[in-house]
């Protein structure tokens, strides 16, 4: 009980504070690329998507130029 | 050339003998090494010497491709403006000051904390190391763009979240406001800047034997103890070159600031790094910049001189 109850704070909080603290700002950029455009700017806050879109990504991809970029990153020709 | 002298030292003295020797002994030039290191060398002096005498040779120039007519050599004009008129310089020293302690201290002390939970043995460990680190793979203009859409005053999530828990009653431009742009920029650097140390200091605690941790229990040291008396001096070597490097690099940091703020509001956030990318990179002045650039490489200098000195690298004790 001792031992169990001592683990909880030596380890097991700890380790969630900071892995909350990591991963948090991730799961939310992740979270608000697969939103509509419209429902990242509405109010409340949701944390997952109403609809799941991968439109952002094709966005990006075609219509922003993350197609040149990419290819700019991988190679020194653009 | 020390060879010869020596076995020439054992051989009959004779004066015949010494003459042929002396005809013997003409100096001679070795040119294979220097041909083997100069690819190095000029490696060397191209990317490295280069640029930095060019930075030292600008920032006695004025120096602005807007303004061909003005630019010229002006001696030390450039120095004497930064530190008589220039008042963004000395409040820039200051900001870049607090920027390094507040990073480096928090980030060491955090990053300790979580290689001392990612030592001890549970399920799943090599996951949480492997998320633990995530943050360091991450760009410095990515991480601005995550963490500005967490600070954001209209869409940002602390707002939301802190108007749940009652902090604040309507939703705050963090990064708009002189008192509260610093701490968020703090926090988004910390965010980036622990895995660094993590790692660091997961590997340096590798190192340690683990049955000195035995003894000392069996010894009666607490937990306490056995980490003021073992770990941290393991640790000190690790620590002070993570340090001295981490402070190097936040001191140069500018990415993070340049893509989130861009040193405002109202200057709060213009470290001395990014007030030379403003003043080079945004107004042209690389004159001025060039300057302001010579006096943080004196600046860091003296730092990673003393700071070996005094923190004895390297000795025991």
């Amino acid at each position: 009980m001792l031992k169990s109850l001592d683990r909880l704070f030596v380890l097991r909080l700890p380790l969630l504070a900071a892995m909350a603290f990591t991963l948090f700002p991730l799961y939310w950029a992740v979270v608000t690329s697969l939103k509509q455009e419209g429902e990242i700017t509405r109010l409340p806050i949701r944390y997952w998507p109403e609809h799941v879109t991968f439109e952002n990504y094709f966005v990006a991809w075609n219509n922003v130029g993350f197609s040149v970029f990419s290819k700019t990153a991988c190679s020194s020709q653009p | 050339m020390s060879t010869d002298s020596t076995y020439t030292d054992k051989l009959p003295t004779n004066a015949a003998n010494q003459r042929l020797q002396h005809r013997k002994k003409r100096p001679r030039t070795y040119w294979m090494p220097y041909l083997l290191i100069a690819p190095a060398v000029l490696l060397i002096m191209g990317f490295l010497f280069y640029p930095m005498a060019n930075v030292f040779y600008y920032s006695f120039q004025n120096f602005n491709p807007a303004k061909p007519y003005y630019n010229g050599f002006i001696g030390l004009d450039n120095f004497k403006a930064i530190f008589t008129t220039d008042e963004l310089f000395a409040s820039s020293l200051l900001i870049s000051f607090k920027w390094v302690t507040i990073e480096v201290v928090f980030q060491l002390l955090f990053g300790l904390l979580i290689a001392l939970l990612l030592t001890q043995t549970f399920a799943m460990r090599g996951l949480f190391r492997s998320i633990a680190i995530m943050p360091w793979a991450v760009s410095g203009v990515i991480t601005s763009t995550m963490w500005s859409l967490l600070f954001n005053e209209h869409m940002g999530l602390i707002n939301s979240l802190f108007m749940k828990l009652g902090f604040i009653d309507k939703n705050f431009a963090w990064l708009a406001d002189i008192n509260t742009v610093f701490p968020a920029i703090i926090i988004t650097e910390l965010w980036r800047g622990i895995p660094f140390f993590t790692i660091t200091m997961l590997a340096a605690l590798q190192t340690i034997p683990q049955d000195l941790y035995e003894s000392a229990t069996v010894d009666g040291a607490g937990r306490w103890k056995s980490f003021i008396h073992i770990t941290i001096p393991f640790l000190k070597n690790s620590i002070i070159l993570s340090t001295l490097l981490r402070a190097v690099w936040e001191f140069n940091n500018v990415d993070l600031i340049f893509t989130m703020t861009g040193g405002g509001p109202a200057n709060a956030t213009t470290t001395l790094t990014m007030y030379v990318a403003n003043q080079a990179i945004v107004a042209q002045n690389f004159g001025y910049g060039s300057a302001l650039t010579v006096i943080s490489f004196l600046i860091l200098l003296v730092f990673a001189m003393g700071y070996l000195k005094l923190s004895r690298f390297g000795k025991e004790g």
